[in-house]
């Protein structure tokens, strides 16, 4: 085995990873604190990625389009937030998978309907379009590397934002006694509102960042839900810091698999659900979740 | 009469079927302490939850200087003055002391006077100061009363609702808690105490209230209470 080509796809690894956590912990701190599955995650990746195509068409640069995503991700999570999610909390989770499903059904034919259902790519921004030489015959991907950064920076806030302020405080708390939290005079009507339009724009702000790097096609958000549920299970369901452990692994296992198991047909991309069978074996309630 | 803080007029209250509140009327003056007494399962808890918002009642009013907050949801009640110390005492195990309390501070509602601050409150506390990087869920019983008392007071209510305030806690314990009562009392606060110790309220409380299935059997002082010892006896236990 090359030491070299290995370390190359440990950071191919990591970095999938990182990109899975911005998804992941919307999806853990929505179903954490809010106590709502939400199917409809992964649209908001995929229109992410989307947005992307257009507003880099539109801005000439992928920057613009992060700047002007970002906002619109914001008042798309607050308009779903009011208009369908809000009336899941009380209800059980049948019915927050039939709604939150049909909202997949209804993102998925806009997306048809604007952008059409042919793969497409977003130019990377030319000063990051180049690689990284490692060795004579090897490099790694400058957008890579960027796209690592970017992630870890938002890991870096997420954290502060939940451990050292008041509304991250309010949010650990709605997730344990949301009752009580309200009795302290707090609107937790309000809270949910921020807390959701957080998770759409962590998960669109991957499908931004993402899509210069991977070709645009129907049917992107289901994967990268599905993907992100099993981070979530991995990582302890309400768990920020069990979606970063548990993105990182999936990132390592999903990328080794497909380097190291081609030979076994199939079983490639089942390393991720190996991984999270042994898992759960070993802890049933996740890495970090409540016992 | 002085101006009611609180002003509870035929409250009935439902758990699903069951009727639990059966019309209960009080009211409760600025700065007065009031106890609300009554065996197990007579609605006290229910009576603090209704005034709280958490329960909805059926039938009734809830005032709050004016305002009927029957119809408010519960963060609005807390935000015009009302404070909760529930029986379960609600602690946030996954925050720790200090984060308990400033979670929910605010200044009070009036602007007015000496407010309640970190400062106050582990002055009030010691022992709270001492394990303020503690976790929640890693307090003894009597810190985490001595916590969401402190939690309460540090939203600078006008009215503090406290159910069960010495139920389960350690004699000396008890006795801090009671010595805080008296301290809330005299900085003007208006409260309700829930508490089995019928001797411990008589010497504190302005006023008693005790409930029976649901109504109120008794409102007045406590030489009214104490000097009736069948009445004690049937429907306290003492």
């Amino acid at each position: 085995m090359d030491v070299t080509l290995f370390l190359l796809q440990t950071l191919n690894g990591i970095q999938h990873g990182l990109l899975l956590f911005l998804v992941a912990s919307g999806l853990t701190i929505i179903f954490g604190i809010m106590g709502v599955i939400n199917l409809a995650h992964g649209s908001f990746y995929m229109i992410g990625a989307y947005l992307a195509l257009s507003l880099t068409q539109w801005t000439g640069s992928l920057f613009g389009a992060v700047l002007l995503g970002i906002p619109i991700a914001i008042l798309l999570g607050l308009a779903i937030e009011r208009l369908f999610i809000v009336h899941l909390y009380d209800r059980d989770h049948l019915q927050q998978v039939l709604l939150t499903f049909g909202l997949i059904l209804i993102f998925n034919e806009l997306q048809s309907i604007v952008w059409g259902d042919d793969p497409h790519s977003v130019p990377k921004p030319a000063m990051l379009a180049g690689s990284v030489p490692v060795t004579e015959t090897l490099s790694y991907s400058t957008y890579r590397l960027f796209l690592s950064v970017v992630c870890l920076v938002v890991a870096g806030c997420l954290y502060l934002v939940i451990h050292r302020t008041r509304l991250g405080m309010r949010m650990r708390a709605g997730a344990y006694n949301a009752e009580m939290v309200r009795s302290l005079g707090i609107d937790t009507r309000r809270l949910f509102a921020v807390v959701f339009a957080i998770g759409v724009s962590l998960t669109a702000l991957a499908g931004i960042i993402a899509a210069p790097d991977r070709s645009l096609y129907p049917g992107i958000g289901e994967q990268v839900l599905i993907i992100s549920f099993v981070v979530v299970v991995i990582g302890g369901i309400g768990s920020v810091k069990g979606a970063f452990v548990g993105a990182i692994l999936i990132g390592l296992a999903d990328v080794y698999g497909q380097a190291y198991l081609h030979d076994f047909r199939g079983f490639a991309s089942a390393a991720v659900y190996a991984l999270m069978a042994a898992v759960l074996l070993w802890r049933p309630t996740g890495l970090f979740g409540r016992r | 009469m002085s101006e009611a803080v609180l002003d509870v007029g035929g409250v009935h209250a439902h758990y699903g079927q069951s009727h639990i509140l059966h019309g209960v009327t009080f009211r409760l003056a600025r700065g007065e302490c009031m106890s609300l007494m009554g065996r197990n399962g007579m609605g006290k808890s229910t009576t603090l939850r209704a005034i709280m918002g958490l329960v909805k009642p059926t039938l009734g009013k809830v005032w709050v200087l004016g305002t009927d907050m029957a119809h408010l949801p519960t963060d609005r009640i807390a935000t015009l003055g009302v404070a909760y110390v529930p029986e379960n005492r609600g602690i946030f195990p996954n925050l720790t002391v200090l984060e308990n309390l400033v979670m929910a501070a605010r200044p009070p509602v009036d602007g007015g006077g000496a407010g309640w601050t970190l400062e106050r409150v582990f002055d009030l506390f010691p022992r709270l100061n001492a394990r303020k990087d503690s976790w929640g869920n890693n307090l003894s019983g009597g810190e985490q009363q001595m916590l969401t008392i402190g939690r309460a007071l540090m939203t600078n209510p006008r009215i503090l609702l406290l159910d069960e305030a010495t139920e389960g806690l350690a004699p000396l314990v008890r006795d801090e808690i009671w010595r805080v009562i008296g301290v809330i009392k005299d900085s003007g606060i208006a409260s309700i105490i829930v508490d089995k110790n019928v001797k411990r309220l008589a010497g504190i409380a302005d006023r008693h209230v005790v409930l029976v299935k649901g109504r109120v059997v008794f409102n007045g002082n406590g030489e009214a209470l104490m000097g009736d010892p069948e009445f004690l006896n049937r429907h306290l236990g003492v």
